[in-house]
């Protein structure tokens, strides 16, 4: 018995820092010049295909899949797919602005909320935040910050690590981070490897290894 | 993520043992040589076509099937993943950062009801199975369609067809699966080697 309240007492304290770390909010930027287009740089300007490897740690297991996914910034439109390694598809949708078009869902992709909120995580997975830039400098550990207010007063951080690739973080309103991506350095201008991981509302994290990019021509998006 | 992966599941074992279907005139004498067969190894490439797609997304890997049920379906590439089948258990490993790791979901207990529909379909008896309906098309290059009878897997796979290699009885050349929305794979076998003996260790061990 004593055994298991102590390592409920350890339970108790790591959900609790876990917590803490979870509402520490936005890192503390020290004023600096910093150019832009270094936070800029991991994300595309022009229309792209991604075919990714997806490894997901999710609340029921771990399980590995196929993604694609279609990014065009100038026309502000995602496409995403999500497919077995066996190519059966579970998921295929098309994002303009906010309007969610799904052409394809398998159970349990085809949950109402599921579509947007797959589609929210790829656009933040391969869009350069949108909003203005509030703040830029340093961190503490001398990396390189570029700050961005997104809608619904959220905070977007891009942080550069010098040849070790970059971090994206959201926070809400409330200073709670919702969302983290890891953007390993650059090969052939592209990002080899991606670690996302959602913390709110339903978390999850996924690994995306690059199995292949191409720009895509006008008139090329189907 | 359950119903998802035993749906997928299930095309992978309609693919596994449509490989193991023979040619025949008749679906007796399918039944007949199928009934014969020890082994199958070959090799696979898997070519998805789908909107979002410019060219096929292709796989490719290696096929082996010992009888009465032991299967192994690994992938060489774009991701290196092995699906074993032995003596009732069922096990996926993927490659990942720090090697080959076992997929953890629960779903993958789902492949053992599929067993029973392996049994069936190796020993070539496709009209007997619950989840498709099957029609054999004779020619010159034979072809089996099957159509799920359930519309719950038509909304996820329309239609299979299989294409017999019309000069060499019991191998399968083709295997096309389409998915509706203009979405199909196309898996093509070559290399096919039947009664080889195979260790069991090699549906055991990724």
């Amino acid at each position: 018995m004593k055994k298991n309240n102590s390592a409920g007492r350890w339970c108790a304290l790591a959900a609790a820092v876990a917590f803490m770390l979870a509402c520490a909010g936005p890192r503390h930027i020290r004023s600096e010049p910093v150019n832009p287009a270094l936070c800029r740089l991991p994300f595309t300007s022009t229309s792209c295909r991604y075919i990714h490897s997806l490894d997901a740690e999710l609340p029921g297991g771990r399980m590995t899949v196929m993604g694609v996914s279609v990014i065009d910034p100038a026309a502000d439109t995602v496409q995403a797919a999500l497919m077995t390694l066996e190519s059966l598809t579970l998921f295929d949708a098309t994002a303009a602005g906010d309007r969610v078009e799904v052409h394809r869902s398998v159970p349990p992709f085809d949950g109402p909320e599921f579509a947007e909120a797959l589609m929210r995580d790829v656009r933040f997975i391969f869009m350069f935040p949108s909003g203005p830039l509030t703040a830029s400098g340093t961190l503490d550990d001398g990396s390189s910050v570029c700050r961005y207010r997104e809608s619904e007063g959220k905070t977007v951080d891009v942080i550069v690590h010098p040849g070790q690739g970059w971090e994206v973080e959201e926070f809400s309103v409330l200073r709670k981070k919702l969302r983290s991506l890891k953007i390993s350095a650059l090969k052939n201008g592209y990002p080899g490897e991606l670690d996302f991981e959602a913390l709110s509302p339903k978390p999850y994290a996924l690994h995306m290894k690059l199995i292949s990019a191409e720009t895509v021509a006008p008139g090329d998006k189907k | 993520m359950k119903t998802a992966a035993a749906k997928c599941r299930l095309l992978s074992l309609a693919v596994c043992s449509l490989l193991l279907a023979g040619w025949s005139g008749t679906w007796e004498t399918l039944q007949r040589e199928s009934a014969q067969l020890t082994s199958v190894k070959a090799r696979f490439k898997q070519s998805k076509n789908m909107r979002i797609l410019s060219k096929p997304l292709v796989s490719t890997g290696s096929f082996y099937f010992k009888a009465p049920d032991a299967v192994r379906w690994a992938y060489d590439a774009p991701v290196k993943s092995i699906l074993l089948m032995h003596a009732g258990t069922v096990k996926r490993y993927t490659q990942g950062a720090d090697g080959l790791s076992e997929d953890s979901s629960a779903a993958l207990q789902s492949m053992n009801v599929m067993l029973e529909e392996i049994a069936l379909w190796s020993k070539g008896r496709f009209r007997e199975s619950r989840s498709f309906s099957a029609e054999l098309k004779a020619g010159d290059g034979p072809t089996i369609l099957l159509t799920p009878r359930d519309a719950g897997l038509a909304k996820i796979i329309t239609g299979i067809e299989i294409a017999l290699a019309p000069d060499r009885p019991g191998v399968i050349s083709d295997i096309t699966i389409r998915e509706g929305e203009g979405g199909t794979t196309v898996f093509h076998f070559s290399d096919v080697v039947l009664n080889q003996a195979l260790d069991d260790n090699l549906f055991r061990r990724p």
